[in-house]
C-alpha cells in the first residue's frame, strides 16, 4: 500500500442548513444518531409503508397512531419530537429499530454511489467481498 | 506499474477507506482526486506508506540495463 485515505462521505456529515425559521416544537424529544433527513425518509418508507409532511427541513409522520415530528438538532443529528410523556418509552423502541435500520441504508447508499461513479469512470471492477465485520471491499484494477 | 489497485472498504456506518496499492513514489498522490470524486466526501485522514518513499521503476530505465549486459 502506498497511501490510504479515511474518507467521511457527505451523506455521512448532516445537513448544515438548519432553517431555524421553521422550527415546530413538540413538547417532549429524543436524539437520534441519523444525520440525513433523506435516509431517514427512505427507512421511514421501508420499515412502515408511510411517508412524511415536510416543512423546509423538518418533517412529520404518523406511525401506528404517534405523530412524530424529525428535526434537526444544534449537533447535526435529526431528533424526534412527540407530544405525549406516556408515548416516549414506545417511541424510544421506535426510534431504535429506526437506527438500526438507517445504518444498513448508510452502507447501502454509500456502497451504490460508489459503484455508479466508479462506473462513469469506467474503472474495473476486479473484486468485491463483505467482511466478518459487515464491512464491504471493493477493489478495482487501476491498470485497465 | 503493473498491479495497480484502488481498495475501497465501506465500514457498516458508511465510513469510507480508501488504499492505492501498487504505485511506488509520490505519484500515488495523483489518486487522491479520483478517491475524493469516487465517494464524494472529504478526506479526513491520509497516511502515506513505506512504497510513497519507493522509486518507480521506469520501463525505459529497465531497457538500459538490458543493452548494457
Amino acid at each position: 500500500m502506498s497511501v490510504r485515505f479515511d474518507i467521511r462521505p457527505l451523506i455521512l456529515m448532516g445537513e448544515a442548513t438548519w432553517n431555524q425559521s421553521v422550527q415546530k416544537q413538540g413538547a417532549f424529544s429524543i436524539p437520534t444518531n441519523m444525520k440525513s433527513g433523506e435516509l431517514i425518509r427512505n427507512t421511514l418508507t421501508k420499515l412502515y409503508g408511510i411517508y412524511t409532511t415536510d416543512y423546509g427541513n423538518i418533517f412529520e409522520t404518523v406511525i401506528s397512531g404517534y405523530q412524530l415530528v424529525f428535526q434537526m438538532s444544534g449537533n447535526g443529528f435529526f431528533e424526534v419530537q412527540h407530544f405525549y410523556a406516556e408515548e416516549a418509552s414506545a417511541i424510544t423502541r421506535m426510534i431504535k429499530e429506526m437506527e438500526m435500520e438507517y445504518q444498513g441504508m448508510v452502507q447501502d447508499y454509500v456502497y451504490n454511489a460508489i459503484k455508479t461513479k466508479a462506473e462513469e469512470k469506467g474503472l474495473v471492477l476486479e473484486q468485491e467481498a463483505v467482511q466478518k465485520n459487515q464491512s464491504i471491499v471493493l477493489t478495482f484494477n487501476l491498470n485497465a | 506499474m503493473s498491479g495497480r489497485k484502488l481498495i475501497i472498504s465501506i465500514d457498516k456506518e458508511g465510513n469510507v477507506t480508501a488504499e492505492i496499492n501498487g504505485v511506488k513514489g509520490p505519484s500515488c498522490k495523483d489518486y487522491t482526486k479520483l478517491v475524493e470524486q469516487l465517494v464524494e466526501g472529504n478526506i479526513i485522514h491520509e497516511t502515506l506508506t513505506s512504497e510513497y518513499y519507493e522509486q518507480e521503476v521506469k520501463t525505459d530505465d529497465r531497457s538500459q540495463l538490458s543493452n548494457n549486459l
